[in-house]
């Protein structure tokens, strides 16, 4: 208890507060910009925390991490490009929402539902941290599997009434996610002679082609920005978008409660946290004909996910001395800098210290509040009234400059354009580009998580069944069965329904 | 085996210093109108910020700075398990000025079993600043409490004990393929796509074992068990933990990090960068040790010849997989 009080007061002081308001800022930009990633801001950031004392510059890190993943919301709302891997979600209902001129409600509520998440995140970290940290360990190679079925099964959802054009989404999504060294054996696969392949479909690069690069040959098409502010120019009331979050508290709960445990288990990540409660919230929503077309529940979902997750990632670092995700690594290296070695001796040895990196998290979580709702309104102007003439060759710029910027290579120009221009094909053909997303991140996961579980069963008659050895693994693979057969139980229900009022 | 004099206290820099004194005796009479460094390097770092690499080079960085009184930039280049970085570098222009950090046995081990886009000689090592030797664990709660006892475990349960580390050909497995050739077991090779997950998926009991780096093992060494170490002498910050070679099985394994330049790089220029990189590495001692890692001060020569060793060694032992 001392320790935790020490470690408040640590944070509380006027040099912390004005680290952790520095970098929410630097982290909204930076998030905001597809190809400026949190893990390579902070790598940046790190050798200036050399000069800091450890406290000071955890906290400034902290800030960057989180506001950076909330920031990847408003590129996600305005330019149908999320700024972070975790705001493909955000985008799904994000975007339609700001095409109808109804960006700033999209983006204060995407606050809202950040912070709500970012807070739960944050108490979870700070009270459940060693309770948490079992329910991780359990998930091991065959959980993993079933953890990017259950969200390969929103294919489903996003294709409604379009099965096979969603399904061919999701394979040409995991066929380039093959792209490279297979993750089991470790042959080289699709390299067409360019070594530079070596590395894999860089998340980022494929998402800026799949969503940037149609969206900018759609605007210059009609040589008109796609997004729309209110006629009326009237002022949104902030209190009735406050209303209109906090009327969903369980889905608001369930997906921050996702984001968590989702951030937790290590190599998951905050891009699987924001589909996955996106998905459960479709499968839970009452209108679940309206996700996908400015739902403000998926917006929420995902948002509140996501961010919960930057805390939920934080777990593993703290207590098993494991990233949980790649800017956690980063941490991980920042905190090995300052002596200090990440695991459970953190809490017992540097106490203090520990507790007001975790409190600075939660103040960072509320400090995008303010700097969310003020930033957020200054884009959207920016985004409303700038000439479409200068509009459409910054983004394009900034799109050709982010995909080459996450490996300092042109290879990835290449890839970001070649993927941009099969997407826009294939959307114009009714494939859906976020099923593609979908299947690139979930597909390696996937295919780890089957290839390990197959080696281990290696001294078993059927290798297969260590796919479903243990409680947790059997638990998630009834839901990903449930969840296949959901539409048509709804079906059967509805026929069964008409039929007896027929009678 | 043959033995580096690496704990032979003040003589262990010797060779290198003499080394490098003859060396830069020559650079400074051939390159007198134009010496090296006349402009900023770049290190690039081909894995992912955060690893051994990364936390090393920052810790090098502002010392370098100030020793070649140069600005020295960090850039990554990653993918491939350090391969797109390497096959990137070994066509920069061969100055001096773009070095790359480089873990064996990847240099090594990717050529001899894919085509990874650069060959082992298209690189030349300037300087090998710190090892991290394999250690073989279990869980801290295991009731294996030795390596005989692994040992038994596995030749009882054929192919059922598995055993987790970093990827193919990495140190990690042949590490592990070791063992196995050396006590004659079965063991299942687990790879994972870094060191980070291999930690919980031991701690949640995923997999029996760990072949891992003495960094891991260090770090850890509250949660899992040390059994053995692949080294040819205990590991001074692990002096309780017994070797292989003492339990019986010559086994000897582990990754050496340090930083390279494409192959064509003249002489002279790689003993000046091996000179700052050598005075750099005795300021950064004690901070290596902390994390776990062994330190050498190995130069161009001596790298060459562990390179030239090893090739030898793994081309036996890669046929076999």
């Amino acid at each position: 208890m001392d320790v935790l009080l020490a470690g408040l007061g640590n944070v509380l002081s006027v040099e912390a507060l004005l680290l952790v308001a520095l970098g929410t800022v630097i982290g909204l930009f930076v998030g905001c910009v597809p190809g400026l990633t949190a893990t390579m801001s902070l790598a940046l950031l790190v050798p200036f925390t050399f000069t800091m004392d450890p406290l000071s510059g955890l906290v400034m890190l902290g800030g960057v991490y989180t506001a950076s993943m909330y920031g990847g919301a408003f590129s996600a709302i305005l330019i149908n490009t999320p700024g972070t891997p975790g705001a493909i979600a955000t985008m799904l209902d994000g975007y339609p929402l700001a095409r109808r001129g109804e960006g700033e409600r999209a983006i204060v509520g995407a606050t809202l539902a950040s912070v709500f998440g970012g807070v739960i995140g944050f108490l979870a970290l700070l009270l459940l941290a060693p309770v948490l940290t079992i329910a991780a360990l359990k998930f091991g190679p065959p959980e993993y599997f079933w953890v990017a079925m259950l969200g390969l099964a929103l294919i489903a959802a996003l294709s409604q009434g379009m099965m096979l054009k969603g399904l061919m989404g999701g394979a040409i999504g995991m066929l380039l996610g093959t792209i490279g060294i297979s993750p089991v054996g470790g042959e080289s696969r699709f390299l067409f002679g360019t070594p530079a392949l070596q590395g894999g479909v860089e998340l980022i690069v494929a998402l800026i082609g799949l969503f940037a690069v149609p969206e900018y040959i759609r605007m210059i098409g009609n040589a008109r920005r796609s997004i729309t502010t209110r006629q009326d120019g009237a002022a949104l009331p902030f209190a009735r978008v406050v209303k209109e979050v906090i009327r969903q508290p369980f889905n608001l709960f369930r997906s921050a409660g996702i984001g968590t445990i989702v951030g937790i288990i290590p190599g998951a990540g905050n891009n699987v946290a924001g589909l996955l409660a996106y998905s459960e919230a479709q499968r839970a929503s009452k209108q679940p004909e309206e996700y996908g077309h400015g739902s403000m529940e998926g917006l929420c979902a995902s948002e509140s996910s996501n961010n919960a997750a930057v805390c939920g990632s934080m777990v593993p670092l703290l207590t098993l001395g494991v990233p949980g995700s790649p800017p956690a690594a980063v941490l991980f290296g920042a905190l090995m800098m300052h002596g200090l070695t990440p695991g459970t001796r953190l809490f017992t040895e540097n106490g203090a210290l520990t507790y007001g990196f975790i409190f600075s998290l939660g103040l960072a979580a509320l400090a995008l509040l303010p700097v969310g709702i003020y930033g957020g309104r200054l884009i959207l102007r920016m985004m409303a009234n700038v000439p479409v003439g200068f509009l459409v060759p910054t983004i394009g710029l900034m799109t050709l400059l982010g995909a080459y910027s996450m490996r300092n290579s042109m290879v990835d120009v290449f890839l970001m354009v070649g993927v941009g221009l099969f997407g826009f094909v294939l959307r114009e053909l009714g494939v859906n580009p976020a099923t593609i997303a979908l299947g690139l991140i979930l597909g390696p996961i996937a295919e780890q998580g089957f290839s390990q579980a197959m080696l281990m069963g290696r001294a078993y008659d059927v290798p297969a069944l260590a796919l479903v050895q243990s409680p947790l693994s059997i638990a998630l693979a009834c839901m990903v069965l449930f969840s296949i057969s959901l539409p048509s139980l709804r079906r059967a229900k509805r026929w069964l329904a008409t039929r007896s009022q027929g009678e | 085996m043959e033995r580096y004099n690496d704990s032979c206290g003040s003589f262990r820099k010797l060779p290198v210093t003499l080394a490098l004194s003859v060396g830069l005796c020559f650079s400074a009479q051939a390159t007198s109108q134009d010496s090296f460094p006349s402009k900023d390097l770049t290190y690039m770092n081909p894995f992912s910020p955060g690893g051994e690499i990364d936390v090393t080079a920052r810790q090098q960085q502002p010392l370098l700075e100030e020793y070649f009184d140069r600005n020295v930039s960090i850039t990554y280049r990653t993918g491939g398990g350090g391969a797109v970085g390497w096959s990137h570098l070994k066509d920069q222009p061969a100055d001096g000025y773009t070095i790359g950090g480089f873990s064996l046995p990847h240099i090594i081990a990717q050529p001899m079993v894919r085509d990874p886009g650069y060959a082992t000689d298209d690189l030349k090592l300037a300087y090998i600043f710190h090892s991290t030797p394999q250690v073989l664990v279990v869980r801290e709660d295991s009731p294996v409490e030795n390596l005989d006892d692994f040992i038994e475990l596995a030749r009882n349960n054929p192919a059922s004990v598995t055993i987790g580390g970093t990827g193919e050909a990495t140190g990690n497995h042949l590490g592990a393929v070791r063992l196995m050739r050396e006590a004659d077991i079965n063991l299942t090779w687990i790879p994972f796509p870094g060191t980070g997950p291999t930690i919980p998926a031991l701690e949640g009991g995923h997999v029996s074992a760990l072949m891992t780096n003495s960094t891991a093992a260090y770090q850890n060494r509250d949660k899992f068990r040390a059994l053995a170490v692949a080294w040819d002498e205990r590991l001074p910050f692990m002096e309780n933990v017994p070797t292989f070679q003492e339990q019986g099985y010559d086994v000897v394994e582990a990754i050496y990090r340090g930083v390279l330049v494409p192959a064509d790089t003249p002489d002279d220029v790689v003993e000046t960068l091996a000179a700052g990189f050598d005075t750099v590495n005795q300021e950064i001692e004690g901070k290596q040790t902390d994390m776990g890692a062994f330190v050498h001060f190995w130069g161009p020569e001596e790298s060459a010849q562990l390179v030239e060793r090893l090739k030898d060694e793994y081309s036996v032992l890669l046929e076999d997989l």
